[in-house]
Parts: structure tokens; C-alpha cells; sequence
């Protein structure tokens, strides 16, 4: 009989854990972004070169979309990325031979402008302050406000570059890469 | 017991679950990358090897003619920095003399009659016999304004052991080589001079006028 009751004691503990952590990790408030799928359309190393003013650039191509967060009571959130693999340098794999940058930017909290900082999850306040953050993987981008929010508002900038600039392409291929963003509530 | 935990996990499993459905987006991202499109410049002009009096080749062996340039030679032009060769396809395929060498002296090459995989073919008499054999050597390799070396790719892979700078009609590519490796640019040029060799007479019907015509199809192959 006291072992049954240590028994019940502890598995409501692991329960309240686990519900403890399905709380801090997911987030009630919806998600929604404008342009899920993004295409960087066709091109070569010709169309690489032309892209800059003379000079040779990476770049295949920038697109952008708008992130929406709305959230049925004020609550502290932030924006993570997760993708399957990571590309070169702040970057997510695009094919075998191309990254993808996300940068977030213009972000706005219940209509006003905010500042976006770094933001590990579980770990302490949001670091540093800028309009514009690229977005890294399982790092959390937050707006900085004191004040929880019910709406949240950014411009997420997709920018695709070649890995290598001196890649060779013998014939055409498709590239993918693909990610999650989630919105996570403190 | 049983009954609190798996009360627990359902209970876990619905937060999370309607957490996640409205908490993450799937985004997904796609380019298409293809080589540079490079176009031919300039391709030589027909080489006319004019009439050949019978008495101008031997009865039992092939005979040569004098080898001849095409004029201007082969220019191809890429519309970004990339790796390229030539593969070649014989437009008189099988029709090819078994017999006899080609030869030039600048570059000093020799085929052989067992090379088969670079001798092109003139086509048949009216009696169903071949006229004769041609190819063409390779020289003065250009990429962007830069000398560069003959390279031969066999499977987009520079074959070290095959540097003979003829046509190849098995899918092997003539390629422009700088350091030992494919050579990257825009301009790439080579000169091509052609030798052709008439059977022996006695392998031909000389009783009219024959006529003979080869060619190939350059095809460029990005590397």
C-alpha cells in the first residue's frame, strides 16, 4: 500500500512535468505566413554573375513573406526555425549545393514598431536589439517589449546563395530544403 | 495506476497536439540550378577536297590525302564561367575503311585501323562498299584568350591516360584541360585540322565518278 501511493505520487509528478513542458514549448496563438512555398526559379552561374553590378555574386535569388502571430491572450513569444539540416554559415540547407538566410525584419507588436532580439529557449531574457536578425537555427527571435502581445507582425526575407561559387552544374537539377517555424510562448 | 498514467499521456498528447496545429508552419523552399547556356560562335566551313583522279590512290593499300585546317576552327561562347568538351557523333556511322592509318604531323598523331572509336566514316559507293576514313585532330586550345591543353573525358571524368586529341564517336569528350583539370571560362576555342584516307582501289568501283561526304555532329557536354 505505501509503495502504491509512492507510485501514484510519482507519476502524477511525471505527469505535471509533462504537461509543464507541453506548456512552455507550444504556443496557443496561430501562425500564419503568407508565402509558405517560396521558389528561387531557374539559374546558372551566368545569371550569378550578372546579378551584381560586374562583379560575381552568390546570390540565386531573395524573396519575401509576411509572419503573422496572433494569439488569443497577451503572452511573451518567439519565433524558431527548425530545419533537418543546417546550410553554410547562418543558413539552411537548399539542395546539395545552396543555403537558405531567413532574416526577419519589420517586425510589429500590436501595431508598433519593435526591436527583435535573440531569444534561447528556456534560457535567460533576449539579447541584443535590432530591426533586422537573421534567423539561426534553434534560436529563438522575440520581440523586445516588456508588454506581452496579442499580435505580432514581421517580414521574413528568404535569400538563397550558391555554397560554392565556383560550383560546376552538369545538368539541371531541382533543389529543396524545406524547415518548421513555430511560435513558442514563454 | 495503469489508468492515471495513460489518463496522463492522452491528456500530454491533446495539449500538444492542438498546441502544435496552430503553432507551426511548414515552409519550403526550391530552386532549379542548370548550367550556363553556351552557344556555338563560330563552326568551320566544308572542307572540299575537290576531284581525285583514281591514278592519285593506291590499288591495294588506303591512300591519304593531304591533311587540311578547318578554316577559323571552333569557337563556343558561355554565358557564365563553366567546364565544357565536345562529344561527336558520326553522321556515316559504319561506314568507316578498316584498313589504313591517318596521320598528322603537328600534333604528331597516328590512328590505327583497330582504333575504330576514332575513325569517322565517308559513306558507301553505289555498290555498298566504304569510301573511305577521316578525323580530326585538335590543337591550339583556347579558354578565354588563355592556351590550354587537350584533355579526353570519358564519363565527365579527365582520362590521364588518353591524350590524344582526335573526335571520339563512343561518347568520350574532348575537353579544354589547364593544371591538369578541366578549364573553367566563358570563350572557349580550338582549331581542328582533317585528314582523310580513300580506300584501296581495289576495294571500289572506279568505273564512275564517286562522290564522298563525312561529318560529324559536335555536341557540347558540360563537365
Amino acid at each position: 500500500m505505501k509503495a502504491t501511493t509512492r507510485n501514484v505520487k510519482t507519476n502524477l509528478l511525471v505527469c505535471l512535468l509533462v504537461l509543464y513542458a507541453g506548456a512552455t514549448r507550444a504556443s496557443d496563438c496561430d501562425l500564419t505566413v503568407s508565402q509558405t512555398q517560396t521558389n528561387f526559379g531557374t539559374f546558372n552561374r551566368g545569371t550569378l554573375s550578372q546579378a551584381a553590378n560586374g562583379s560575381q555574386t552568390d546570390v540565386i535569388g531573395k524573396k519575401s513573406t509576411m509572419i503573422t502571430v496572433i494569439c488569443p491572450h497577451p503572452e511573451h513569444i518567439s519565433l524558431y526555425y527548425r530545419a533537418a539540416s543546417n546550410g553554410v554559415g547562418e543558413g539552411y540547407q537548399l539542395g546539395d549545393i545552396a543555403h537558405v538566410t531567413l532574416i526577419a525584419s519589420d517586425a510589429q507588436a500590436d501595431g508598433k514598431s519593435v526591436s527583435l532580439a535573440y531569444h534561447q529557449q528556456g534560457g535567460s531574457a533576449p539579447a541584443g536589439n535590432a530591426n533586422t536578425l537573421a534567423i539561426l537555427p534553434n534560436i529563438g527571435i522575440a520581440p523586445v517589449s516588456d508588454e506581452p502581445l496579442t499580435r505580432l507582425t514581421l517580414q521574413l526575407t528568404s535569400i538563397a546563395a550558391v555554397n560554392d561559387i565556383n560550383q560546376h552544374v552538369k545538368e539541371q537539377k531541382t533543389l529543396n530544403g524545406s524547415g518548421t517555424l513555430e511560435v513558442v510562448s514563454e | 495506476m495503469n489508468k492515471l498514467a495513460l489518463g496522463c499521456t492522452i491528456m500530454a498528447l491533446m495539449v500538444s497536439n492542438i498546441a502544435l496545429a496552430s503553432s507551426e508552419v511548414q515552409l519550403s523552399f526550391s530552386a532549379t540550378a542548370e548550367p550556363p547556356p553556351c552557344h556555338i560562335q563560330s563552326s568551320p566551313p566544308t572542307i572540299d577536297f575537290g576531284n581525285i583522279h583514281r591514278n592519285q590512290l593506291s590499288p591495294d593499300t588506303a591512300t591519304q590525302l593531304p591533311v587540311r585546317a578547318f578554316a577559323g576552327g571552333i569557337t563556343i561562347s558561355c554565358e557564365g564561367p563553366t567546364s565544357i568538351g565536345l562529344s561527336a557523333v558520326d553522321n556515316s556511322s559504319g561506314s568507316a575503311i578498316t584498313v589504313g592509318n591517318l596521320k598528322w604531323d603537328t600534333p604528331a598523331t597516328t590512328i590505327t585501323p583497330s582504333q575504330t572509336d576514332q575513325r569517322f566514316g565517308l559513306g558507301m559507293t553505289a555498290g555498298g562498299k566504304p569510301i573511305g576514313v577521316w578525323n580530326v585532330v585538335f590543337h591550339s586550345a583556347k579558354v578565354d584568350g588563355a592556351s590550354a591543353d587537350i584533355g579526353v573525358a570519358n564519363n565527365g571524368i579527365l582520362d590521364t591516360s588518353d591524350t590524344t586529341p582526335t573526335m571520339r564517336n563512343n561518347n568520350k569528350v574532348i575537353s579544354w584541360v589547364i593544371n591538369n583539370a578541366f578549364a573553367v571560362g566563358e570563350i572557349f576555342s580550338i582549331q581542328a585540322d582533317a585528314a582523310v584516307a580513300i580506300a584501296p582501289i581495289k576495294d571500289l568501283d572506279t568505273s564512275s565518278e564517286i562522290d564522298f561526304a563525312g561529318s560529324a555532329t559536335l555536341e557540347v557536354t558540360y563537365l
